[in-house]
């Protein structure tokens, strides 16, 4: 009885329809991981994300096409598996170890030789392309283990099954909706709870049972060379699972340090990764949104070396605090001079971590401010690790703050500001884009009264250097190109194109920024002269003297527009 | 030499008693439109008679028994461009028949080596409708992030939703597709077309609508009463392209292996060509440089040349269609002329309107 219903057709479909979905589910997250590790590592999310979703879907279009070279349909099912979980295991690390390497190999070509040369700018391409072909080349792996699996999935159904039943339709439609699992499970539940390698571990230990399963139940020869393999690969799933802490480490330690210690023993090699490992952990945590790293970096200010933190989301730099007041100073404080009147109802958008809300609340004649942040767990940090910093800000009576997104919120609101201040990350993907969008501030100009203004910080060029320091690294001086021209015009452009007659770029030290008012010709250059200059340090006053002499070259052209239904991406690099 | 033939079996009963002048007619249309070149006819007692034409192109044979009023027709003609649907579409206007079962086979394939260009347009059709299936989802994805918000989690669940509901789509398809795979596969694309193009701006629209009412009726639009509804609805258009995607796979495959059941089975591949195509496309060529509306037309418009292809190449040669496509594609290639003017307003009207 038991045995016949071990063996009849209803049960054998079943089994065969359940084992490929949990296939797909595995194939798919390898695909994530790699996807998600890689445009996290590299800061570019719209080249990475769809460059590895190509190439894995080639690896699987490949991998179909040459699956009829596959002899013995369990033999190779046996195979494929051991392969997969033994690549989906290493998938995360093996990132990591490239990445890190190529950082490592790019610091000591930027910082032992001529960085301006052109043999750095060669090797740099050079390196470039070793690193894209190595990580692209295992994206392929693994498209093309997972190609193998639908086509011998149907053979094997087919063998128990019969050729009649339409299984091989089934087989297919079941692989799309184990592939909807996987997406799904991948950014609800695996990513936020168990992070990138421990994702990498779990879903390698289920497609290892998987082989174990196939290896049981079909296999009749040379079972204990594959049992042999399996567990060579359970162990090094094992050795990853361990080892998680120190690799995620050592790889954040050679991205944020490596620059560091380069750039102050330029030539003094030995002991590197002594050193690197000398430092204080890098202190990461995931929100939905972002990662959120926190890690400690000695700064020299006034000639003494100060103890600092430093913000960076996505590894993107947000702040240092030995050297933030400068740049939320200029934001809050230079905006308000210009201005000539302070304002009495504030937007706030962005700015999590509550800084810029320190400045501002330093007006008495400030009623209120709504603070829109999206990331909940910004706020956390700025109500618990960086309280002291933003004096406790967030608690003021006359802040509201809310979770949200910004531009749903402006979409939707009916109150009229007189000054909205905008601290949003840099628009270096789509989602970011639309922050910088027509359609944006198209809202944000109906969300001002008529003589309100709106102040944001975005990375605008003026005619001298413009130091990129987002990632970690005191970046090659460059000359103004053509390249900032274009982005220049694209924001300036869509900024005329919402409605803001009045646009006034700004720099203070290494940050720019732009002032808006909605009717033209509203800005008087001589507004330091008049200025109550009490709440500012003395650095942010020396560097405001130079506002005078900058130029900012742009031009204004509808076809720049960034729109949400057209984005115009501000390129930056791919790595 | 090509051996690539076609063969026809025909087996009919008549509504009323066979006649001589029935057998005649059949005669008559074959001799017109085949090419005669030897004639044995035999008649049997007390009834039935059996005919054998040897044909230039190959043979007819017609077996009749006329205690069943039934018929059985033979046609195998070598040329492949001989219509024996014609043919056997006159002889049904001509008699009155009350059953007719009928199979067109084709044959000779093993005996030729020549290259199979109608397999090759299947795998040529399957790379570019994987592509526009692949584009009209990632334009949804991008245009509900217009009006939603949170680009990555609505790429996420658009893909989700769009891979789930291609499987249903590959599940359900046996049930589904019953009649000629090439008629379907025309339909299908023809469907596509119109809510592939549509759908980013229908988006848009259902937004808009959500937002006059509530305003009208002073629920807040962050309501579940609005936002349940609202997405349910704004969600739909993704599952309905991607269950016809889904029907769009297996038929594919079926249709290259009506032309070579071995090789047939590579049109996966080619299918997973075309998505990786349609993936990189979008983001580094085509969003930078198109409005996500013309987009839209324009993969619209590529699809019904898809289904032009189909029923020029392959000679299917049905009225409704061939008007529906023309019909469609004058529309599109209208909307692309003037699509800077036509995206301006629906922006202007619907985004910015529904406030």
């Amino acid at each position: 009885m038991h045995s016949q219903f071990y063996n009849s057709k209803g049960f054998k479909k079943a089994e065969v329809l359940v084992v490929t979905s949990l296939l797909a589910f595995c194939s798919i997250i390898y695909e994530l991981l790699l996807s998600n590790t890689l445009s996290i590592v590299t800061g570019n999310y719209i080249w990475w994300q769809s460059l590895t979703i190509g190439v894995y879907i080639g690896g699987l279009g490949l991998g179909a096409y040459f699956s009829d070279k596959l002899k013995n349909s369990y033999e190779s099912i046996v195979r494929t598996e051991i392969g997969l979980s033994f690549l989906g295991a290493l998938s995360v690390v093996f990132i990591y170890i490239v990445h890190g390497g190529y950082k490592y190999i790019d610091s000591l070509f930027f910082y032992t030789g001529e960085f301006h040369s052109a043999i750095y700018l060669q090797n740099l391409f050079i390196l470039k392309l070793i690193f894209f072909i190595i990580v692209q080349l295992f994206t392929l792996a693994i498209g093309l283990l997972s190609g193998f699996e639908i086509p011998l999935m149907v053979r094997i159904a087919e063998e128990h099954l019969g050729d009649s039943d339409n299984v091989d339709y089934q087989v297919f439609g079941i692989n799309y909706i184990g592939t909807l699992l996987g997406t799904t499970c991948f950014a609800y539940f695996l990513l936020p709870k168990l992070d990138v390698i421990m994702t990498s571990i779990f879903v390698a230990g289920l497609n290892l049972i998987i082989c174990l399963y196939f290896i049981f139940r079909y296999l009749k020869i040379n079972k204990s060379i594959y049992l042999f393999l399996t567990m060579i690969v359970l162990c090094v799933g094992v050795v990853v699972g361990v080892s998680e802490k120190k690799v995620t480490q050592t790889y954040l330690k050679i991205f944020y340090y490596m620059p560091r210690i380069l750039s102050e023993e330029k030539q003094n090699l030995e002991n590197l990764y002594q050193k690197i490992s000398q430092f204080p952990d890098v202190e990461r945590s995931k929100s939905l949104y972002q990662y959120l790293d926190i890690f400690k970096y000695p700064q020299i200010v006034g000639g003494e070396i100060k103890e600092s933190l430093i913000l960076a989301l996505d590894t993107n730099f947000q702040f240092n605090t030995a050297t933030e007041h400068l740049y939320h100073q200029a934001f809050a404080h230079v905006s308000i001079a210009m201005n000539k009147s302070v304002p009495k109802k504030v937007l706030l958008l962005g700015g999590g971590d509550g800084l810029l809300l320190r400045e501002l609340l330093k007006y008495e004649t400030i009623e209120s401010i709504d603070f829109i942040e999206l990331d909940g767990k910004m706020l956390d940090l700025a109500r618990g690790r960086f309280a002291a910093q933003n004096k406790n800000s967030l608690s003021s009576p006359k802040v509201h703050v809310q979770v949200n997104d910004g531009f749903y919120y402006l979409r939707n609101t009916k109150i009229k500001y007189d000054a909205i201040f905008i601290d949003f990350p840099y628009p270096n993907s789509y989602d970011l884009a639309r922050l910088y969008s027509v359609e944006f501030y198209t809202y944000v100009e109906k969300a001002l009264n008529p003589n309100g203004f709106v102040v944001l910080d975005v990375p605008f060029h003026d005619r001298e250097s413009n130091p990129d320091h987002s990632r970690g690294r005191i970046a090659v001086t460059t000359i103004f190109n053509e390249r900032h021209i274009k982005s220049n015009s694209i924001i300036a452009s869509t900024f005329y194109y919402a409605g803001f007659k009045t646009i006034f770029p700004y720099r203070i030290a290494d940050e720019s920024f732009i002032f808006l008012k909605n009717e033209a010709g509203g800005i008087d250059y001589n507004f330091m002269d008049s200025a109550d200059l009490s709440r500012l340090d003395k650095e942010t006053i020396i560097e405001m003297n130079n506002i005078k002499n900058q130029e900012f070259p742009y031009e204004i052209s509808e076809s720049d527009v960034n729109s949400i239904f057209k984005p115009a991406v501000i390129k930056r690099n791919e790595f | 030499m090509d051996t690539r033939s076609q063969h026809l079996l025909f087996d009919a009963v008549c509504e009323h008693d066979l006649t001589d002048r029935d057998i005649q007619l059949i005669k008559d249309i074959i001799e017109r439109d085949l090419t005669v070149v030897n004639k044995i006819e035999h008649k049997f007692t007390p009834h039935g008679e059996t005919i054998v034409f040897i044909l230039a192109e190959s043979h007819f044979t017609l077996h009749t028994y006329p205690e069943n009023k039934f018929i059985t027709l033979d046609i195998y003609v070598c040329n492949l461009d001989v219509n024996l649907q014609k043919i056997v579409d006159e002889i049904s206007n001509q008699i009155s028949f009350e059953k007719v079962e009928q199979r067109i086979l084709p044959r000779g394939k093993i005996g030729t080596k020549t290259r199979n260009d109608n397999l090759i347009l299947v795998y040529f059709v399957t790379v570019l409708v994987a592509c526009c299936s692949m584009l009209y989802e990632l334009l949804l994805a991008q245009s509900l992030s217009t009006t939603m918000g949170n680009t990555a989690l609505r790429y996420n669940t658009t893909i989700g939703l769009y891979i789930a509901a291609m499987g249903f789509g590959a599940l359900l398809y046996k049930k589904i597709i019953k009649k000629s795979i090439f008629e379907e596969f025309v339909k299908i694309e023809l469907v596509l077309s119109l809510v592939g193009g549509v759908a980013p701006i229908m988006v848009l629209l259902v937004d808009y609508f959500f937002n006059k009412i509530a305003v009208g009726s002073g629920v807040s639009f962050f309501s579940q009463w609005i936002q349940v509804p609202l997405f349910t609805i704004n969600h739909f258009f993704i599952v309905i392209i991607g269950f016809l995607s889904g029907l769009e796979l297996p038929l594919l495959i079926d249709m290259g292996k009506f032309f070579d059941k071995k090789r047939g089975n590579y049109v996966l591949a080619y299918d997973y060509l075309g998505t990786l195509l349609g993936a990189v496309l979008f983001p580094i060529f085509l969003l930078p440089k198109l409005h996500i509306f013309t987009m839209g037309y324009l993969v619209s418009a590529m699809n019904i040349l898809v289904a032009l292809i189909v029923v020029v190449k392959l000679k299917i040669n049905i009225k409704k269609y061939n008007y529906l496509i023309g019909i469609m594609l004058f529309l599109w290639i209208s909307v692309i002329i003037y699509s800077t003017n036509v995206n301006q307003y629906i922006v202007k009207q619907l985004y910015f309107g529904g406030q």
